[in-house]
């Protein structure tokens, strides 16, 4: 009995727009999940229904092995964070994070102690008599937190909690979760629209659409093998072609593209038909003349370069209407070896390319 | 405000109108209020400025101060009568589905299209003993006694004997709660529709039933409509007279009436100007209590 939480087949309407579909995940003991998606795929409303402010048309959620049907929010084993923090105005640091521990029955001496414990577990000692407002957006974050884990939840729930944020101080706060969650060992349900703070935190990933998961694997799972066109163009960059299976053999396939003749890439199991090739930018080679291994070769024009410090992706004009994107590294040698204008050659291993049948 | 302030000759137009008609109707009144209140009654009722207190002296004898004393627990009662009722009637009505909110407030609003006068005479309809509520026990009552007989108890429950419910303090403090409520109401929901629902839902989440959720979540954090619900109605009870005019007893008095009765039938305006400023003054006290409870709580409170 690892999982701590156990969603099974959960759905959520409101009035004809159904929020979430037909969910089902599990959340193991001490695991770092994320809930990823674009605003509106049922994210919050499956964190919310884990919390108990939202009840599950259809299907149970157990927490704790116990099932949650019908449990309300205050009798839940599960402690939330939420997006805009909800400190308390009228209360003091110490007050705030001592608040569900007096509402648990514990005397005021001990709230007070472990209150003061907890705050030294989000490293702010000394704070413990300010008032919300004088606090910053980090500060007020950090209570926020030491409020929700002084109740030693099974799982704690985070609603976007780095949105708020400036984008220095979201970096920050990513590693400072992670090193919070690994300390106190607690299972982290996490929501968030944005990508890169999933695959940076996250141990697993649910990937959802239109109330529906798509995925649930690991970061590099998820970015290197994703299951279906929408988790491949969500998380990350990629280049997709549309096309006929000719040939498959040892786990690699040949896509008739209409346009482009044949193209290789690898599957994930036996696939026919119309399927999509899709290449991520760093996985195309770029040349000055054909290169000759077994893999997909294809000739174009660069047509804009756009600069991102670390990299530039270079947009390339493949003479048909269509355009790829490739990227490359700007560790001084490729990086200024194009210009606009210039005919270049591109090509990617078999390995480098997936077939996606969804 | 700096760019008002640049446009002078604008800016002053615009001040002006207020400006003048509070100086003219307001200010000077009273002035005029405040000298009264300092001069004595000639032999032949001229009112003669001679900067005594006598007439403040005067209210300070046991009848006024008895007065004075019922005045305030009445508007006590009152107060606590609207708290203990607006509360909940503002949080239904903030929490309700959102269409249905609109309807509810106009539902409690709808009394100020009634002149006061008619609204509290509609009281003496309903409470005097040939009035609404004892023809309502009279006819069950009367059912009841119908029942027992059909049981074999003839006249069991005896012969109705209507309750006295008109002229009376409980008469005034009802008639006042009912024309009062609204500004309780209204201040009250003004507050609890803004409260942040995030708030509520963490109390919930830390462990909180609905009992302390709404103890030290939703009470600290619509104190500033309270407090103007309650000053607003206290401070508005505290100076009726109407109510203890037609529905109170003959020891119903209440410093409103006083007052009034000093510009009418005994024509004292002197003491009836002093009683008014000291009534005045009683109510600035407890605005000024307010606004010391306002700033003790610090910032974070909105308006």
């Amino acid at each position: 009995m690892s999982d701590v939480i156990a969603v099974e087949g959960v759905s959520k309407r409101f009035g004809a727009d159904a929020a979430v579909e037909q969910a089902s995940f599990e959340v193991t003991q001490g695991e770092f999940f994320a809930l990823l998606g674009p605003s509106g795929c049922g994210k919050t409303t499956l964190l919310r229904m884990l919390a108990g402010f939202e009840t599950p048309d259809a299907g149970r959620i157990i927490i704790g092995g116990k099932d949650m049907t019908g449990v309300p929010p205050n009798r839940r084993p599960v402690n939330m964070v939420f997006q805009s923090y909800a400190l308390f105005p009228h209360m003091t640091v110490a007050e705030n994070v001592a608040y569900g521990l007096r509402a648990g029955g514990m005397n005021a001496k001990d709230a007070t102690r472990h209150a003061t414990e907890a705050l030294a577990l989000v490293r702010l000692e000394g704070m413990e008599k300010r008032r919300p407002d004088m606090l910053s957006g980090g500060q007020k974050q950090r209570v926020a937190l030491a409020r929700a884990l002084v109740k030693r939840p099974k799982v704690l729930l985070l609603d976007e909690p780095l949105s708020a944020l400036d984008a220095k101080l979201r970096e920050t706060m990513r590693l400072e979760l992670v090193r919070l969650q690994e300390s106190v060992g607690i299972s982290f349900v996490f929501v968030t629209h944005d990508q890169d703070e999933a695959l940076s935190m996250a141990g697993r990933i649910a990937v959802m659409e239109k109330g529906r998961i798509r995925q649930i694997a690991n970061p590099r799972g998820l970015y290197e093998t994703p299951n279906c066109r929408f988790v491949a163009d969500f998380i990350g960059k990629a280049n997709f072609f549309g096309g006929t299976v000719t040939h498959q053999g040892s786990g690699i396939a040949v896509v008739n593209c209409p346009d482009l003749g044949l193209l290789t890439g690898r599957m994930e199991r036996s696939v026919s038909g119309a399927v999509t090739l899709m290449v991520r930018p760093e996985r195309i080679r770029l040349s000055a003349a054909p290169l000759t291994d077994d893999g997909t070769n294809l000739q174009g024009r660069v047509t804009h370069i756009a600069y991102y410090g670390d990299e530039s992706r270079i947009v390339i004009d493949l003479g048909t209407g269509r355009t790829v994107t490739a990227s490359i590294a700007n560790d001084g040698e490729s990086g200024a070896r194009w210009r606009v204008d210039s005919e270049v050659f591109l090509s990617w291993r078999p390995d480098d390319a997936l077939i996606l049948t969804e | 405000m700096e760019t008002w302030r640049k446009r002078r000759t604008l800016f002053l137009a615009l001040l002006a109108p207020g400006t003048l008609w509070l100086v003219v109707f307001f200010t000077l009144p009273l002035v005029l209020i405040a000298l009264y209140s300092v001069s004595e009654q000639g032999d032949a009722g001229e009112t003669i400025l001679t900067l005594t207190f006598e007439n403040y002296g005067r209210a300070f004898d046991w009848v006024t101060l008895g007065i004075l004393w019922k005045s305030f627990w009445i508007a006590s009662a009152v107060t606590a009568a609207c708290l203990v009722m607006g509360f909940p009637l503002a949080l239904g009505i903030a929490f309700a589905p959102r269409p249905w909110k609109t309807p509810l407030l106009a539902l409690v609003a709808l009394p100020f299209w009634t002149n006061l006068l008619i609204r509290t005479y509609a009281w003496i309809a309903v409470l005097r003993t040939k009035g609404h509520l004892n023809n309502a026990l009279e006819w069950t009552h009367a059912k009841g006694q119908a029942a027992f007989a059909a049981l074999g108890w003839p006249d069991a429950l005896g012969p109705f004997v209507p309750l006295e419910l008109l002229y009376n303090d409980w008469a005034v403090i009802i008639a006042l709660v009912h024309i009062h409520l609204p500004f309780m109401v209204l201040p009250l929901y003004a507050v609890l529709e803004k409260l942040d629902r995030a708030h509520l839902e963490a109390s919930l989440d830390l462990g909180a039933g609905h009992g302390r959720t709404f103890r030290s979540v939703i009470v600290p954090l619509s104190m500033p409509g309270l407090a103007t619900g309650t000053v607003l109605v206290f401070i508005l009870a505290l100076g009726n007279f109407v109510a203890a005019d037609l529905l109170g007893g003959s020891d119903s008095m209440m410093i409103g009436n006083l007052i009034a009765q000093q510009f009418g039938a005994s024509s004292d305006w002197p003491y009836g100007s002093a009683l008014s400023l000291l009534l005045l003054y009683a109510t600035f006290l407890f605005l000024w209590l307010r606004a010391l409870g306002h700033r003790r709580r610090g910032e974070w409170a909105p308006a």
